[in-house]
């Protein structure tokens, strides 16, 4: 049948090599549009790394940005807000949690390698508070015992440095100093839709600190009125000396911060719907119109005892043998971008959107040439062979 | 003639009604989709509302520090802005502003609201709609005087039909005076928008280690067009004074000053990767060209379609004596009527979306509920997108109409290809 198909295209090359163009770009629309899709799709399955569910956030800091020694106000501050029924827990940090636009990134060396880090000083509680995914190890202590720091990295940093994260524990990197690794954890980004960087969380350091972010995490769906949380923070820190920039909730800083990329994705999936649209009402054209020419081939086909099934058939495969030849090009010239390793995208993620291409490829293909080739298959053996 | 060829059009799109469906749909539908996008990236780049002027502005929108392994980027340090920026000599009106979210625990649950920490300059440098009272100067500026500039929103939620202006009102924590109520600010204006506005020195957060970065951006209001390029020479020449008070092998860059096309291709890369405007308009002009391509090819071959469909009427007309003058003009009237007919439709359901359906388009393009962006269509966009689509249309129907016409009548009666 295939061998047949070809056969039948091959007479029709100038129509056909038509078709076979406009197949191509369908193939690869949807290959581009597939693959943005299930990146972004993939990107805000996998999460930030944190849970910000019925957290609350404040920046406190000092008016003059003077450093100072306020650890017994935070802890006697945090003892007081975790007394309160609806509150779960406080975690301190600073510059550390997701969805704020400031980073910083550093190198993290182990012997010679060297791996852009972005770190992280948060508190003992800060894993419990955003739920963080230990992988191995633990989380770390604000009051260390030994010379060296410890440091919590992520799975990348661990692979980078050390192959596994059973390696990586013990080891002494360098980064803020010499560090001594206590733990491996998944990941934490800024926003869903940000790279991975590679990244790792140190103690804050609270007898020197000029500005704390502090996050108050709720029992669930017990959010309340943070007026009250104002007060108690005013009344450990003097409020001439220091203040309260941003209070809002964790899910409204995610809002804010995802709302562009969110408009973008409606914006290339309607893109891409109307070009799928537009391909295929061409698609119905052009072999509508071929059945028409070939009302006297079909007519004899039928005449000779091919059933309405049969015609059905035919011009299903044709069109699919159609397909395969403009996807040969397409999938070649898609798989360069691995091998040459031309665009810097994750080897699954292309073959994951090749695959949906292909699949959506031929249903689309199958879809557009359904009308035309039913009306081939009533085409009536004595119809068409009078016309001729 | 033309009476008659009209007459003759009417009579074949009736007849052939799935292909001129194929063609009318095809035309139209790129080009109202062409004219909604139009108005997306134009409402983006230049929102009107309080940036009706942006042509005039250049925006500094973040920092980056970088040297050896480490990178520091955020906002722009407000230590920088206040000894250097602020003070150079060559922009009318320097104005800055951080922006900080505020959730308000009203008796419904949490309602957000932004504010923006803003100085004196600020209202000269954008145009905000007053409604009542005033802007903050710079004297109350300078005395972080408890005062605030709301918008009409809030007013509304927090005094109803009463006056606003002289009230007071508790923003995050503090108490504030109400001594302007501005217009709503539509949601595009990404640069200006805010609910509530206070003086920056109430947060007066300085860092004065060069080092991290902060989280201020700037705008810069400019005389006239050689302003720009003076403003961009000197901030040029202040960065260069910043360089040594960095840390040894250290370099600071900025993502900006730009007008707001730059600002809207710089997007939220790194300033000094930045390709410049021309790759930039390249890149995106390849991506609509790559995007058009499947429109056009499809109307050029539903165009050949309907020729070829043709051929023996044609053949017919042949035998009887038409010149080839006379088949080319036909075909490609009817084609360009075609096209035409196509763009008005285009033009009509572009118009019935934009008037027809304000807020779904709103909430789709810019996220904005029940706002005020003001969105038009851009008419001049139109004609291009009606002259590419006619000259398309005419490429597809002079080159099989040539042909055919210099066929063999008899050839083509038969049903010969072309």
């Amino acid at each position: 049948m295939i061998k047949h198909s070809f056969k039948l295209i091959w007479n029709q090359k100038r129509k056909n090599s038509y078709i076979i163009l406009e197949l191509f770009f369908l193939f690869i629309v949807l290959f581009l549009g597939s693959g943005y899709l299930i990146e972004k799709y993939e990107m805000y399955q996998g999460g930030v790394g944190a849970n910000i569910e019925d957290a609350f956030y404040m920046r406190l800091i000092t008016k003059d940005f003077s450093r100072g020694d306020y650890k017994a106000q935070l802890m006697n501050m945090q003892k007081e807000m975790e007394s309160f029924p609806e509150v779960k827990m406080i975690s301190y940090s600073e510059n550390s949690i997701p969805y704020i636009w400031s980073m910083n990134m550093s190198g993290m060396r182990y012997d010679s390698t060297n791996v852009g880090t972005v770190m992280r000083f948060v508190d003992e509680q800060f894993d419990d508070v955003f739920e963080i995914n230990m992988l191995a190890g633990k989380w770390l202590e604000t009051e260390w015992q030994g010379a060296n720091m410890p440091i919590v990295i992520d799975i990348q940093a661990a692979e980078k440095l050390f192959g596994s994260k059973e390696e990586a524990i013990h080891k002494t990197v360098r980064l803020y100093g010499d560090n001594i690794v206590v733990g491996v954890y998944e990941k934490l980004k800024r926003n869903e839709y940000e790279e991975n960087y590679p990244s790792a969380f140190l103690p804050a350091d609270f007898t020197n600190m000029y500005a704390m972010d502090i996050v108050v995490k709720y029992k669930k769906g017990q959010l309340a009125n943070p007026s009250r949380l104002s007060k108690i923070v005013f009344s450990y820190f003097d409020k001439t000396q220091f203040d309260i920039r941003y209070a809002s909730t964790m899910e409204a800083k995610r809002k804010d911060v995802v709302a562009d990329t969110h408009i973008e994705i409606v914006m290339v999936s309607f893109v891409a719907i109307f070009l799928v649209v537009n391909i295929i009402l061409g698609m119905i054209g052009i072999f509508g119109y071929s059945v028409k020419r070939r009302k006297g081939e079909l007519g004899v086909r039928r005449a000779v005892g091919s059933s309405a099934g049969n015609i059905r058939k035919l011009l299903l495969f044709e069109a699919w043998t159609l397909t395969l030849m403009a996807l040969v090009p397409a999938l070649f010239l898609s798989l360069q971008i691995p091998i040459l390793q031309l665009l810097p995208i994750d080897t699954n993620l292309l073959l994951k959107a090749l695959g949906v291409s292909v699949a959506l490829i031929f249903t689309l293909v199958s879809l557009s040439v359904y009308y035309p080739a039913l009306l081939a298959s009533k085409i009536q053996a004595a119809e068409a062979l009078q016309e001729e | 003639m033309w009476k008659t060829s009209l007459i003759q059009f009417l009579k074949i799109i009736r007849q052939n009604k799935f292909f001129t469906f194929l063609n009318l749909f095809g035309v139209s539908i790129t080009i109202a989709i062409i004219l909604i996008f139009a108005i997306k990236l134009e409402n983006t780049i230049w929102p009107g509302g309080p940036e009706k002027y942006n042509k005039q502005i250049l925006f500094v929108k973040n920092e980056v520090v970088r040297g050896g392994d480490r990178m520091s980027m955020g906002g722009v340090n407000l230590a920088l802005i206040k000894k250097y920026f602020s003070k150079m000599e060559r922009p009318q009106h320097i104005g800055f502003c951080s922006e900080t979210p505020w959730s308000f625990f009203g008796e419904n649950g949490v309602e957000e609201y932004q504010m923006k920490n803003v100085n004196a300059d600020w209202w000269q440098v954008f145009d905000y709609n007053f409604i009542a009272g005033r802007p903050f100067n710079q004297q109350e500026v300078k005395d972080a005087s408890m005062l605030a500039v709301i918008d009409h929103k809030v007013k509304k939620r927090f005094f109803g039909t009463n006056q606003a202006i002289g009230q007071m009102l508790e923003i995050a924590g503090k108490s504030f005076k109400i001594i302007g109520v501005v217009e709503e600010i539509p949601s595009n204006c990404q640069k200006t928008k805010a609910n509530v506005f206070v003086p920056y020195t109430h947060s007066s957060l300085m860092n004065n280690d060069f080092m991290q970065t902060g989280n201020y951006n700037i705008a810069f209001l400019a005389r006239d067009k050689q302003n720009i390029d003076e403003i961009k020479a000197e901030f040029e020449s202040v960065r260069k004074r910043i360089k040594p008070m960095l840390d040894e092998g250290h370099e600071v860059f900025f993502g900006g000053p730009n007008g707001p096309l730059d600002d809207y291709l710089l997007g939220w890369e790194q300033a000094d990767e930045y390709a410049g405007r021309e790759v930039k308009l390249l890149y995106l002009f390849l991506k609509v060209l790559l995007i058009m391509l499947l429109p056009a090819l499809n109307l050029i071959s539903i165009q050949l379609i309907r020729i070829h469909e043709r051929s023996e009427e044609i053949g017919v007309r042949k035998a009887f004596g038409a010149s080839r003058g006379e088949l080319i003009k036909q075909i490609l009237y009817e084609n360009i009527l075609l096209t035409f007919l196509g763009a008005l439709l285009g033009l009509l359901i572009a118009l019935l979306i934009v008037y027809g359906f304000p807020g779904f388009l709103k909430r789709t393009l810019f996220s904005e509920i029940g706002g005020n962006v003001s969105i038009q269509i851009n008419y001049m966009l139109f004609v291009i997108c009606m002259l590419a689509s006619l000259l398309l249309s005419m490429i597809s129907g002079i080159i099989p109409a040539v042909k055919m016409s210099k066929l063999h009548p008899v050839e083509v009666l038969k049903g010969g290809e072309i």
